[in-house]
């Protein structure tokens, strides 16, 4: 039991992050931006590259590769600005950027080919077995990502909350049209949202890239907790994220426990559609969902 | 070269006709579904597991794979039109990889991803011209049945819907339960079209009903434009055929498919943008 619940926090925080980071970027711009998932691989081939091809420390080849991934990320989300659509834009921004993900997802299977690569934080490190109870263990890649997500999901909750960035991201969250004629820079503050939520993805994918691994085709699976995390946790801001992670991450691993491993990403979606229909305003949230009115 | 051709136009037709039937739905009601790869693949099953155990007429399975597909469809679907469209688009995606788990692990059924041998139906013994007398056929029926469909009373109220959901709303009608019905009957079709596919290859897996397969049948509804039904069939074309040309150039084996399915995704990609392009001054 104390193993589970170790493995049920590791894994509730990186999906936090990349749940945070994903929300961090749809709340005020009200879209779905799929090409998140490209921002993890970008990161995580970005560390597989640099550590088991040239050979970088693996401190420096984060740092590398989730500065690497934040710039991929903006760059692929100025692309979403590109697309119009009317009152339907919302819904071709998400198939747009499906096709960009699909897109990248492909370029990276021609360079780094199909299989599951996995990137190294040194060959002891990798083989260390850290005992975090008296009958729990985590791996050194399972620990660093576990401390990494901290830091970042750290760093997001307190711009989040604590920042002028992040009181003017709400208000543009609640009107944006209101929030430029008070004076915010609008265009100025999305990009430097796009900036953080870029970071938070990139870290993710640098820390899944040296954990699990990554094939071409895993970027949109490891999106997905985190989109589901972030719309399940309501309209309570990251806070609300962070509780749809816990949550998220607690079904899929008692299934793994109870029901076995190759069901647990059904929980998942299955616990998705749940929520949606019975509280679509989210398991967080106090009252309706504004954008769903 | 004869069989070849046969091929590409046989899968032309194929796919035209699941893309026509997600148009007839999508192009009037701006939901998109991300998941009608599922459906494809519930009719294939259907036709690759019923003549194991009844012995029945291929017509046959063909309307038991539209009677599981649309049973399927609204089941699943009924409560998720209670969203909104994009929030639509992402239950479709969530649906789609949860249907791919399925396929995938439940082996006693489906095969897992050994797959399942179809029986011989009308493909493997039949000669060219049966094999695209018969794929033609589905064309043709989808565009009969398609056109039947946007004269009945609940495509009007979803062609409604559209510019005035609150008042139909207050008129009684049940929205979500009126675009579940569409969206079955669409699926039914896209359904026929998975068992007629199944019974032509001989043999299926969960590979072949992945979320890629979904976007590629959205790519052509997409291209097409939304309320195209001719232009679907053009755009199918040219989806189905610009892949097959592309094996024509020397390129390594191994990065054909990935070439194929970036070329859908530029094709996507790009008719969004054309289509769609933002005019409206942006804030960014």
């Amino acid at each position: 039991m104390q193993q589970l619940i170790v493995n049920i926090l590791s894994g509730a925080i990186l999906v936090a992050c990349m749940g945070c980071s994903f929300y961090i970027y749809y709340r005020p711009n009200k879209v779905f931006n799929l090409t998140h998932a490209s921002t993890v691989l970008a990161s995580a081939y970005c560390l597989i590259y640099f550590t088991e091809e040239l050979h970088v420390n693996p401190a420096g080849a984060i740092g590398i590769a989730v500065g690497i991934g934040t710039i991929v990320g903006m760059m692929l989300t100025r692309t979403l600005d590109w697309v119009g659509g009317g009152k339907d834009r919302g819904v071709y921004v998400l198939v747009f950027s499906m096709g960009v993900a699909l897109l990248i997802e492909n370029v990276f299977s021609i360079l780094f080919g199909a299989g599951v690569r996995r990137g190294s934080l040194g060959d002891e490190f990798d083989r260390e077995v850290f005992w975090v109870t008296d009958s729990a263990t985590m791996s050194g890649p399972q620990l660093a990502g576990a401390a990494g997500g901290v830091l970042a999901l750290g760093a997001m909750l307190y711009i989040w909350y604590r920042t002028p960035l992040g009181r003017s991201a709400r208000a543009i969250a609640e009107n944006i049209e209101l929030a430029r004629l008070m004076g915010l820079p609008v265009a100025r503050l999305l990009l430097l949202l796009s900036a953080l939520s870029a970071s938070g993805g990139a870290t993710v994918g640098a820390f899944v890239g040296a954990n699990s691994g990554v094939s071409p085709g895993s970027g949109l699976n490891y999106l997905m907790p985190g989109i589901i995390a972030a719309v399940i946790g309501g309209n309570k801001g990251l806070l609300g994220v962070v509780l749809g992670a816990v949550v998220i991450v607690s079904i899929s691993s008692l299934s793994a426990y109870y029901i076995g491993s190759k069901w647990a990403d059904m929980a998942t979606y299955l616990l998705f559609a749940s929520v949606l229909i019975l509280r679509p305003m989210g398991i967080a949230s106090s009252g309706g969902r504004a954008e769903e009115q | 070269m004869t069989s070849y051709i046969s091929n590409v136009i046989v899968l032309w037709a194929i796919f035209s006709a699941a893309a026509l039937s997600l148009r007839s739905f999508s192009g009037e009601s701006g939901y998109l579904s991300l998941m009608h790869a599922v459906f494809f693949g519930v009719g294939a099953y259907v036709a690759a597991l019923l003549p194991n155990h009844i012995n029945v007429p291929v017509p046959f399975v063909w309307m038991a794979a539209a009677g599981v597909g649309g049973v399927v469809a609204f089941v699943i679907t009924t409560p998720l039109f209670r969203a909104k469209a994009d929030y639509f688009a992402v239950l479709t995606i969530a649906m789609q990889l949860a249907a791919n788990t399925l396929f995938r692990n439940a082996e006693s059924l489906t095969g897992g991803a050994m797959g399942v041998s179809v029986p011989a139906g009308w493909a493997v013994d039949s000669v060219i011209a049966g094999q695209l007398l018969i794929a033609m056929g589905l064309l043709l029926v989808t565009w009969v049945l398609v056109t039947l469909m946007e004269k009945t009373k609940s495509y009007r109220i979803l062609v409604a819907l559209r510019s005035g959901e609150h008042l139909l709303l207050s008129f009684g009608y049940n929205v979500a339960t009126i675009r579940a019905i569409q969206f079955s009957y669409s699926a039914a079709i896209t359904a026929v079209c998975g068992s007629v596919f199944a019974q032509y290859i001989g043999y299926i897996d969960p590979s072949s009903f992945r979320l890629e397969e979904s976007i590629f049948i959205m790519t052509v509804v997409i291209l097409a434009g939304m309320r195209g039904r001719l232009s679907v069939l053009l755009a199918g074309m040219f989806v189905v055929s610009v892949p097959e040309a592309l094996r024509f150039i020397p390129f390594d084996s191994s990065v054909q498919a990935n070439i194929k399915q970036m070329v859908y995704a530029l094709g996507l990609c790009g008719a969004i943008l054309v289509r769609y392009k933002r005019s409206a001054p942006s804030y960014s």
